[in-house]
């Protein structure tokens, strides 16, 4: 107990919302971290309460801003699972030795996290490197700012000759407004909002072609998770039910989820063709838990780690996935 | 809870101490010795010097107690001990100081980080003092100056300077420009108040009896109603000092590419905790370093602050 109201304390510095949250003994209700603004079919679960019914515990849902904002939290216990958290934050909580396991892929969106280049610096995929010397507004520590330096890679621009500064992807499309930026990397509604006054680099396809996978994955805490895996295992379940039901019956569930996620039905339909959702048994297979999301993991890790964004990676990220919640949901 | 009473069983202990030791060093010889009842009296109160030295050393301690420092002789039991990257030890935050200072974080030296950040708090608040003091002045001493800036100085007040942050990216865009701005609206409204006080502050009688010697209105601004109104001037001027710190840390969250702030919002985004204590405890120096010089300023430039 003593542990937990230290780390409350101390995690006051980054938070200030912990202390009297402490979690886990008693369980009777849970907390979810998810997003605004990012639709998903299990939001029809968050809607109508199937998760309470499932899963027999009070369910709190709290919108974060960053997936980084959601690793805190569940360090200082106030969040337990966090639905839809970005892969780079994940791996740099898990690489700072955070007690986080990753249960199971929430959405993937190749597509939705691009950069967009602004249309009056006439630069596409043929001339990328005139890009250098050039302002560029990306959420630093996102999915957005390792596919960014990904592109960059590949088109052989050193970020440190551009002038990179750290803009939420709404700001970032204001600032594109604004002429104030050449290129401006983002997701969701900022994205599409940049796409007004300017194009993609590389396609969603061609990103996948150069190995850069976009997506978000659902975390536990790890704490949480060992003494209660069937509340995360029927959270996976039902989220899984929702996806499958999306397939067949998504009229009936696109106004609730738009509801849910606080947008327009347009701007739903335009985010949710944009998304993919596995459903368990691919997830279990060998491109995702199976072996192919903990390589792409220590991936992510090491060129983070090359770029000097962290300390050091972990020497396989394959503890820290753990995909005994799945399977438990699988049988369920 | 626990630590709440560790620090203030230190403080019981360290206080009986010094007075203990206290009752063979006299006290320097003076006025205030020979009062025989000196509690309620503030200006009897002198901080001691050794109890200011004492509360760094026990903040210090409790910190390297709790982290496993290899720099305190003391360590708190193992299952008590935070992990770095909640908080880490003091040696780390100091080796990481060496290191930024030596190699940059994120393109840019710690110097550069620091010099925009101060850069732009002393811009902004100097334009804020520069526009703000003339602006309480004026509402100080005319009837329609006083009605027309009222509302806007009373209504611009109490809204907090990060609430105008996405105004300002959205008018001013994300240069420089637009956070100087930022910071001179956070120190322009408290200058003009601290100036409109300066002036009602200023005792009629002095004003009453310099018109009696024959003083023109001008003389009476000059030597009368600025020389009374810049003690609290300066007392402003030292509040909005503090609030354009808090300031300018909150408007290099958006958009910025270096600055104090901006190495603390980074390092946070990386969980790099020992870059986040640093950047806060520089800024911390930074600030107290700025507030005495304007103290030590107050002493040599209004003498008379607190004589009638």
């Amino acid at each position: 107990m003593m542990k937990f109201k230290l780390n409350g304390l101390t995690c006051s510095l980054a938070t200030a919302a912990a202390l009297l949250a402490s979690p886990v003994a008693a369980m009777e209700e849970v907390t979810i971290a998810y997003f605004l603004e990012w639709p998903t079919p299990n939001q029809y679960a968050q809607a109508t309460g199937l998760y309470e019914e499932a899963m027999g515990v009070r369910v709190n849902w709290r919108a974060f801003e960053t997936g980084v904002q959601m690793s805190a939290a569940m360090a200082g216990g106030a969040v337990q699972i966090a639905f839809s958290q970005g892969v780079p934050p994940f791996v740099v909580a898990s690489s700072a030795g955070m007690d986080i396991e990753l249960a199971a892929v929430a959405v993937t969106y190749d597509d939705n996290d691009n950069c967009v280049v602004h249309e009056s610096t006439g630069i596409t995929a043929e001339n990328a490197v005139e890009l250098e010397g050039q302002r560029v507004a990306v959420p630093l520590g996102t999915a957005a700012h390792y596919g960014m330096l990904r592109q960059l890679e590949h088109f052989g621009i050193d970020p440190s000759n551009l002038s990179i500064v750290d803009l939420s992807p709404a700001d970032g499309a204001a600032a594109m407004a604004r002429g104030d930026v050449a290129m401006a990397c983002g997701w969701g509604g900022g994205l599409r909002r940049m796409m007004e006054y300017g194009d993609v680099l590389l396609t969603g396809a061609e990103k996948r072609e150069l190995g850069i996978r976009i997506f978000d994955v659902v975390s536990v805490e790890s704490g949480f998770g060992a003494a209660h895996p069937e509340l995360v295992a029927s959270f996976l379940r039902v989220t899984d039910d929702m996806n499958q039901r999306f397939q067949s019956d998504r009229e009936a569930m696109a106004p609730v989820i738009a509801e849910a996620a606080g947008m327009d039905m347009e701007g739903t339909n335009a985010t949710l063709d944009a998304f993919g959702f596995p459903l368990i048994e691919e997830q279990l297979g060998p491109e995702w838990l199976g072996g192919g999301l903990q390589a792409f993991l220590l991936e992510v890790a090491e060129f983070f780690v090359e770029q000097g964004t962290i300390e050091s990676a972990l020497e396989s990220y394959e503890g820290v996935v753990n995909t005994a919640y799945m399977n438990m949901a699988a049988e369920m | 809870m626990t630590l709440l009473a560790i620090y203030v069983a230190l403080l019981a202990l360290i206080w009986a101490l010094t007075a203990f030791l206290s009752l063979r060093i006299r006290q320097r010889d003076g006025f205030t010795t020979r009062k025989t009842v000196t509690f309620g009296d503030e200006s009897a109160v002198r901080p001691s010097r050794v109890a200011s030295v004492a509360s760094v050393l026990v903040i210090f301690l409790i910190w390297g107690a709790f982290t496993g420092s290899a720099w305190t002789f003391i360590h708190a039991p193992a299952e008590w001990q935070m992990r770095p990257i909640w908080l880490p030890p003091p040696e780390n935050v100091w080796h990481r100081l060496i290191s930024i200072a030596n190699d940059g974080y994120r393109n840019f030296t710690l110097w550069e980080h620091l010099s925009i950040s101060i850069w732009r708090v002393l811009a902004g608040f100097f334009l804020g003092a520069l526009v703000g003091i003339p602006l309480g002045f004026a509402m100080g001493l005319n009837n329609f100056l006083r009605g027309w800036f009222d509302p806007i100085v009373e209504f611009m007040r109490p809204v907090p300077p990060l609430a105008l942050i996405p105004l300002v990216i959205i008018w001013f865009g994300i240069d420089e420009k637009a956070k100087i701005i930022l910071l001179f609206l956070a120190a322009l409204w408290i200058m003009a108040i601290a100036a409109r006080a300066g002036v009602a502050g200023v005792a009629l009688s002095k004003v009453h009896a310099a018109y009696s010697l024959g003083a023109s209105k001008a003389q009476i601004l000059r030597h009368v109603i600025v020389p009374n109104a810049l003690p609290e001037i300066f007392t402003g001027a030292r509040v909005a000092m503090g609030v354009c710190w808090g300031t300018v840390v909150a408007a290099e969250l958006v958009a910025a590419e270096k600055g104090a702030g901006f190495t603390i919002m980074v390092a946070s985004r990386f969980m790099q905790t020992d870059i986040v204590l640093m950047g806060i405890i520089l800024i911390g120096i930074i600030g107290y370093s700025i507030d005495m010089a304007m103290r030590t300023a107050e002493r040599f430039l209004v003498p008379w602050k607190g004589r009638g």
